[in-house]
């Protein structure tokens, strides 16, 4: 392994730096060099950036693959850890909680069968959970969820009110969702979430080709192979905004599918005579940011892409 | 309505930039405040501050730099209620350090993305090694106890495998942008 030496002193720091052994001397060298010098603030920032996503990210997500023995109570010490997520999801929630206000559940929806992978099996790790959240495993088990780390096999969460709940899957892949929502989630090579109802944001790691994540929804089945976006569920309608990547959507009312881009976004509703066409959310559609005194804006009126018909489920 | 003080419901769009830029928050506060804890709290502090501002933010700006500024707001508040720890920067060192983050950020996904790639190139002892370090709770006194071998020993071991994966890293960029 051969080592870079224009950065071999500077790196020694940061790396005595993060593992808590920088002296005193060290420290005042550190600091000198950095306002003195931008290489080594640009060096730094790269060295840092390496250690917070290895601590976001990849640390956490990896452990399950080589340590599933550990006991849940082992991580409950980094709960703290969680707090900002906590702190930063929990204003999300409230926000995505009032856009959920009013929607309704749906009916008739949200089998759990199919889903194979053996509930002991650990498929993700919870990163926080705010207000009400219960979660059952797919053989009925319900589970205490005790904080950031815990380990999750396939299941449902169930959350109440103005709730979230986020967890990565073992490639890294982070779902939130909020607000009033269940959803159901596996992995047995195949990642496939059901969102009966609430709002879902996934930051999708590539997914093995042929494999894509599925979302499916009383109205809609996504299919996703690495992206970035946000869904909102009702009994009547799904609507995706594709932040970045793109997705695959199926309307389920009369199978139509559509490929949303990046910065697109879609509704797919009951109502097939409604036009599935991924657009460009207008600019009022930002703008009703402004009209805080009303309530959220319906999702399908939103972006323009669906014009709202009678729906052909009472 | 008289007296509610809630604050506006920000965008979908306005979230959605809020959420994209929870890593890249995480590392800048990494490289200021060193300390896991502080990080925490000072994230779920900017996250507040990034909710109760969502009005005054003008949607034709770019959004990161405006959530790195808050940041280092929040990030001097915690200097001066730690009294000035000689572990924390001074105020002219956050700035120079978040304004070159502002100069980089571009750079941050894509080396974010390559990061993946260059962690499966590592032996599998190293990666168990760096797994073990950055899972919750790991540190380099624990590894030298599970191990039997002197922290210091453990420390290089590290410093050896982060130092390939920036210069992995590096290599991977440099060959992407002159294939």
């Amino acid at each position: 392994m051969n080592e870079p030496t224009a950065h071999t002193e500077l790196d020694r720091l940061l790396n005595a730096s993060v593992d808590g052994e920088l002296s005193d001397s060290d420290e005042s060298t550190l600091q000198a060099l950095l306002r003195d010098d931008a290489a080594a603030r640009r060096r730094y920032l790269q060295f840092m950036q390496l250690h917070a996503e290895l601590h976001w990210d990849h640390g956490a997500a990896a452990s399950l693959l080589v340590t599933p023995e550990h006991e849940p109570s082992e991580f409950r010490r980094e709960d703290r850890n969680a707090r900002f997520r906590i702190g930063g999801w929990m204003l999300l929630a409230v926000a995505m909680g009032t856009l959920a206000a009013g929607w309704l559940m749906a009916v008739a929806y949200f089998h759990v069968e199919g889903q194979t992978s053996p509930a002991s099996t650990p498929i993700a790790r919870l990163e926080l959970t705010h207000g009400t959240v219960s979660f059952q495993s797919t053989h009925g088990e319900s589970l205490d969820l005790s904080g950031r780390g815990q380990t999750l096999p396939a299941g449902s969460l169930l959350l109440e009110g103005e709730s979230a709940a986020q967890w990565r899957f073992l490639d890294g892949t982070l779902i939130t969702v909020s607000g009033d929502a269940e959803v159901t989630f596996s992995d047995d090579g195949q990642k496939l979430l059901r969102v009966r109802h609430g709002i879902l944001t996934a930051e999708v790691e590539p997914q093995p080709s042929g494999v894509p994540l599925v979302v499916e929804t009383p109205t809609a089945r996504v299919e996703v192979l690495g992206t970035v976006f946000t869904l909102a569920t009702e009994s009547d309608q799904t609507r995706i905004n594709v932040v970045e990547g793109r997705v695959r959507l199926k309307r389920l009312v009369d199978g139509e599918t559509v490929e949303v881009p990046s910065e697109h976004s879609c509704v797919a509703s009951l109502d097939a005579r409604g036009e599935l066409q991924p657009k460009v959310p207008d600019r009022p559609a930002i703008g009703w940011q402004h009209r805080f005194a009303e309530p959220p804006p319906n999702a399908g009126r939103a972006n323009g892409c669906l014009r709202r018909g009678t729906s052909s489920r009472g | 309505m008289s007296g509610d003080t809630t604050p506006p419901t920000p965008s979908l769009r306005y979230l959605e930039q809020v959420t994209q830029s929870q890593r890249t928050l995480y590392g800048v506060l990494w490289s200021l405040l060193r300390d896991a804890h502080d990080v925490d709290d000072v994230l779920q502090e900017t996250n507040a501050v990034l909710w109760q501002k969502a009005h005054e933010f003008d949607e034709s700006r770019e959004f990161l730099p405006w959530a790195l500024k808050i940041a280092q707001l929040q990030v001097l508040a915690l200097r001066k209620r730690k009294q000035r720890s000689r572990l924390t920067f001074d105020d002219q060192l956050v700035a120079a350090l978040v304004d070159q983050s502002i100069q980089d950020a571009e750079q941050v996904e894509p080396r974010r993305r390559v990061l993946a790639e260059c962690l499966k190139k590592l032996a599998n002892e190293h990666r168990r090694l760096i797994t073990r370090r950055y899972e919750p709770g790991g540190s380099v006194n624990e590894l030298a106890a599970e191990q039997g071998k002197a922290p210091k020993a453990v420390s290089e071991m590290l410093r050896r495998i982060r130092s390939s994966l920036l210069d992995c890293i590096e290599r991977t960029l440099a060959r992407e942008a002159h294939p």
